[in-house]
């Protein structure tokens, strides 16, 4: 969800998850001394592999063996689910229904024109000079980015 | 001092009361300089305020939007928030016709008569220049009101007509249908309601105009300095566990950030040990950074080995050292998560970490929570988040997933394709540019347009294009130049030449040394040569032999070669030139060949080959001279008709240079023809080469009864292999020399022919390309970017660009409904009623949430997909308080009701039975799925 960090709130481990218990408001300032042993840097930097974790249970061990979220959503798919249950894969967006503008591929402004050559939509004519001199390459970049370059397999 | 007949009471409300000369010396002061004049006292702090009831005060949403809008119009060098506004109140400002001049934005607000009664007369008095005054009773109805109406009769008319006519009560300037000189620049007419919006308005236009009044220094260009890298941040750790939590039951609540959720696992070579780096700490070391691994996929928690590692992180920062973690957990997760990986965080939880309680709930859901829980029972929940954007809605307390959508654009793919275009736009940057960064960019600059096509077209034109183009420079180092003191330059000059004395010296030594070993030679040969009289034959012989001679010839050869070096060498030491060689002769090409020898015939063969040699070097210098000669005589020419005849002259090189950009444009575009196999130009040059490989003669040719082939008697015949030959550049490069020579004859002679006249010149002002890329910077094009301009990026149509594909997806080629259309589609699926309780509450959280003009672009396009509501607004579209943290604040107001969280948690016991999949349904949540 949070993509933009906070970087003046304290009340947050910043950017991990945003973890605290519900009644944590002040993060007092002096160390940690409740762990058995030194496991930080100087830099308050910890080294998971050598630490202590008192709260986990003995002998368990999380799953390694996992699956792709691809393998997850096909093996998820293939149950039988009810036709108006929401799932992950039909609450996506619907195709849009308006019509499309259109926008130049080199500068975003609106597009009047496509190259008939090379389908790049452009906007004027100086950047169709530009498009002209164009390898390959680079116009397949271009459309690329609204997805509508040509993909070899 | 004036007293209103009537009552003879002292008239402080009249316009002879004000010093309007003093406050307009004031106001210009404070425009000019940005602060108040030094003897400026102001009395107006003195009075006291009126009473609150008669006040309304604008609600916080509002204040956010018309901040939103004030931020989002301006988009210019300066930075608004440090913009002054000097607001000015008075209620008969506007007589004088000086300070309306004053005034930048002038509002008019007015009120019915009773409201306006009754504010005064709460009022107790205030402070005037004789002392503080007191309304007597009656002075409002007496002095102030017919005041009022006298000196504003225009703008109380004009009120009085808009109320009458218009919905909205309103009247916004730049119509200039108002002729009188007092209404005629008054932005905002208003009798209150709803003039919130127009005053926001007409703020947002001056700060749009100031952009344009401002004039820019060209050399001082704002720049936004890059960061190379992603700064580290230590987390702290917390210490109130043990006293204050180890033996409470409070819930722990973890908001499942998507970002900088993930750990750097590796081998530490130089320790020999392994390393498990988790969130933030990542970024302390440079192996680690490499090592980045996150458990998410699409934002879906699927490997728990990484999320087991995250977790512990997380219970060793808040310094718990308990034996199992002994809180019930509240967790956000994803909107509809495959119940499959819902499984494996309630296995990691319930199995590593013993928890007695596990409840789960949507971000979003717990933000629209926080934003007021007695709100969260109708509306609907945009999310515009890291992966995605989800719109929710909720209809009578409960949460309709089934309807709700996701549309695939959020943070991250914004900040990928903010990358990706300014990697195109400037393929040989210097630097590689990071997602980070990108983001940084994302965050720092976006916004979202009010109308997307006005605000692109604004872009074009140069001078709007100045104020909103951002320019972010990243950190360079330039090449030392190390400059030396004259002194030291003086030395080295000194040393230099010193050096170079000592080399001529030892050549000139060496030079001697041989010389008079050269001399010693030709003494000993000619000793030897006198004493051949002297010696008998086989002695001397003997003694030629010794020397290394063959025969006597030998030895004058010799004789010879080193007498010539002696002399040369004198010569060059006493400076004298060595004088023109004589032409050779060669006597024997003129006897025939029957009078010779055969030794002589073979000389002269030797010399009818030197003397063709030496014929050839001499006409080729000859021909050099001429040409130079004809050169002279050419421009000497051309000199003498320019001055004759400057003009006509002038006409010719320009008529010359029009033949020249033809033909060269010609050629170009028969090149660009060629390159299209289905051209034209394509096609006749296929059809000259498959005549040209057809055995039979042409057609033409046949008819005329000659069967031979006769091709190449014409040398224009040749011209067709010019023809099909596709790149034949051969000329390009005279012309090119050609049309340069032309165009610097212009340039020195035609006052009108200018360097941007010139085939390839380069006018950065009128090439939208070259200000997209480059900016309306300092620019020389013959020297290109300067150094720290090659390390800059320039800003601009992207910072609408990105975040407006949250409303157009085609922006991106991803085919899905736009926020708006996927609001609009969620609503159909409710009946009337339920859609008019559901657009009263529109909020909008997550991280995009915060790019300027979000909210309004969206309150703003909601009108146009609801119906017609004239005067009343129906909907209401806010931001959450913030879109951040609301989503863990709103977790963790569950989390304190225990009542609730009793129902909505699964235990341990239920875990065991039904599965990890297991869920709860409450308000917030997804559902189950059974």
């Amino acid at each position: 969800m949070a993509w933009i960090q906070d970087e003046d709130d304290d009340d947050q481990t910043t950017g991990v998850s945003s973890v605290a218990s519900s009644i944590t408001d002040s993060p007092s300032s002096s160390s940690s001394g409740t762990l058995d042993q030194p496991l930080e840097g100087s830099d308050g930097v910890l080294n998971m592999a050598h630490i202590h974790k008192p709260f986990k249970r003995p002998g368990w061990e999380a799953s390694r063996k996992t699956k792709t979220f691809k393998q997850i959503i096909n093996m998820e798919k293939a149950k039988d689910w009810k036709i108006d249950t929401p799932t992950y894969w039909n609450i996506e967006a619907l195709p849009s229904m308006t019509p499309q503008k259109k926008y130049c591929d080199i500068t975003g402004l609106e597009a009047r024109y496509t190259d008939p050559k090379t389908r790049l939509r452009y906007h004027s004519t100086e950047v169709y000079q530009m498009i002209k001199n164009h390898p390959i390459s680079s116009v397949q970049q271009y459309l690329g980015l609204r997805n509508a370059a040509v993909v070899l397999k | 001092m004036w007293n209103y007949p009537k009552t003879g009471q002292p008239n402080w409300d009249c316009p002879e009361a004000i010093d309007f000369d003093g406050l307009i010396a004031t106001l210009t002061h404070v425009k000019e300089l940005g602060y108040f004049p030094e003897d400026f006292n102001s009395l107006e702090d003195k009075n006291p305020v009126g009473s609150k009831e008669f006040s309304t005060p604008i609600p916080q949403q509002d204040l956010d939007r018309m901040r939103d809008m004030i931020l989002g119009s301006s988009n210019r060098h300066l930075d608004i928030t440090r913009t002054k506004f000097v607001i000015l109140d008075g209620f008969i400002l506007y007589v004088n016709a000086l300070l309306r001049e004053t005034i930048d934005i002038k509002f008019f607000v007015t009120a019915p008569y009773q409201v306006l009664k009754e504010r005064r007369e709460s009022r107790k008095g205030y402070a005037t220049l004789e002392g503080y005054w007191e309304d007597p009773p009656g002075y409002f109805d007496d002095v102030v009101w017919p005041n009022y109406l006298i000196y504003n009769g225009p703008l109380v008319k004009l009120a009085d007509a808009l109320e009458a006519g218009q919905d909205s009560g309103m009247y916004c300037s730049n119509a200039s249908s108002r002729t009188d000189p007092m209404t005629a620049k008054i932005d905002v007419v208003s009798s209150g309601n709803i003039s919130i919006h127009a005053m926001v308005h007409a703020v947002s236009e001056l700060n749009r105009n100031m952009d344009m009044d401002m004039d820019v220094d060209e050399d001082n260009v704002v720049l936004h300095p890059m960061q190379t890298d992603k700064q580290f941040t230590p987390t702290p750790n917390y210490t109130d566990y043990k006293e204050s939590f180890a033996s409470t039951n409070t819930a722990l609540v973890i908001d499942n950030v998507v970002f900088d959720n993930q750990i750097a696992k590796f081998r530490d070579r130089k320790n020999n040990m392994s390393v498990t780096y988790v969130g933030n700490d990542v970024y302390s070391d440079v192996v680690a950074r490499a090592n980045i691994k996150s458990g998410f996929e699409n934002s879906v928690m699927c490997k728990p080995e990484i999320m087991e590692n995250v977790l512990d992180y997380i219970f060793i920062k808040l310094g718990i050292d308990a034996d199992k973690i002994n809180h019930p957990i509240v967790m956000t997760e994803p909107v509809c998560v495959p119940p499959y990986n819902r499984g494996f965080m309630s296995e990691l939880l319930f199995e590593s970490y013993q928890v007695p309680s596990v409840t789960y709930g949507i971000d979003s859901l717990f933000s629209l929570y926080a934003n007021g829980p007695e709100r969260s029972k109708d509306g609907i929940v945009v999310s515009a988040g890291h992966q995605y954007s989800h719109v929710i809605p909720i209809s009578n307390g409960k949460v309709h997933l089934e309807h709700a959508k996701r549309i695939s654009y959020g943070g991250e793919p914004a900040s990928e394709y903010l990358l990706k275009l300014m990697q195109m736009k400037y393929p040989t940057f210097p630097v590689k540019m990071t997602t980070t960064q990108s983001e940084t960019l994302l965050i720092n600059h976006s916004y979202v347009a009010h109308d997307y096509l006005q605000e692109l077209i604004s872009y074009e034109d140069p001078e709007i294009f100045k104020t909103k183009d951002r320019v972010i420079q990243f950190p360079f180092v330039a090449p030392v130049i190390e400059e030396k003191s004259e002194e030291e330059q003086a030395r080295l000059a000194a040393k230099r030449k010193e050096q170079g004395r000592r080399l001529q010296e030892q050549a000139a030594k060496a030079r001697l040394e041989k010389l008079m070993q050269r001399e010693q030679d030709l003494e000993q040969y000619m000793a030897l040569k006198n004493s051949k009289s002297t010696l008998k034959k086989a002695e001397w012989t003997e003694q030629l032999k010794a020397m290394g001679f063959k025969d006597e010839a030998g030895l004058e050869l010799a004789i010879k070669t080193t007498d010539a070096a002696i002399k040369r060498a004198r010569n060059k030491e006493l400076g004298i030139e060595e004088e023109e060689k004589e032409p050779p002769t060669f006597p024997l090409l003129d006897i025939p060949d029957e009078e010779l020898s055969e030794a002589d015939r073979k000389e002269k063969k030797k010399q009818r080959l030197l003397k063709a040699s030496h014929d050839a070097r001499m006409r080729a210098k000859a021909a050099k001279v001429e040409e130079a000669a004809y050169q002279e005589e050419l421009a000497r020419q051309d000199a003498e008709r320019r001055e004759k005849d400057p003009e006509k002259w002038l006409a010719d090189i320009h008529a010359k240079r029009k033949e020249l950009v033809d033909k060269i444009k010609a050629k170009k575009q028969l090149r660009e023809q060629l390159s299209d196999r289905r051209s034209h130009a394509s096609q006749l040059r296929m059809k000259s080469i498959a005549a040209l490989a057809s055995d039979a003669p042409p057609p033409k040719r046949r008819r005329k009864g000659q069967d031979e082939d006769t091709f190449g008697q014409d040398d224009e015949d040749w011209m067709v292999y010019r023809e099909i030959s596709r790149d034949d550049d051969s000329e390009d490069e005279e012309e090119a020399t050609q049309l340069s020579e032309y165009e610097q004859q212009l340039l020195n002679y035609d006052p009108n022919f200018l360097h941007e006249h010139t085939m390839n010149a380069y006018t950065p002002k009128n090439s939208f390309l070259h200000f997209y890329t480059n900016g309306l910077g300092p620019y020389d094009p013959s020297a290109g970017l300067s150094l720290d301009q090659t390390y800059q990026l320039h800003l601009n149509v992207e910072r609408i660009r990105v975040p407006e594909v949250l409303f157009q997806p085609g922006i991106v080629g991803l085919d899905q409904m736009g926020l708006v259309e996927t609001i609009q589609d969620v609503l159909k699926r409710f009946d009337a009623q339920a859609r008019q309780r559901l657009v009263q509450n529109i909020l909008v959280t997550g991280g995009m949430a915060q790019i300027p003009g979000l909210i309004d672009r969206l309150d703003h396009s909601m009108r146009a997909i609801l119906p017609f509501s004239p005067g009343k607004k129906l909907y209401e579209v806010r931001r959450a308080q913030d879109c951040l943290l609301d989503a863990w604040r709103g977790a963790a107001m569950i989390s304190r009701d225990s009542e609730r969280m009793h129902k909505i948690s699964v235990t341990k016991r239920e875990y065991e039975e039904y599965g990890g999949a297991y869920l709860k349904e409450h308000g917030l949540g997804n559902v189950r799925h059974n």
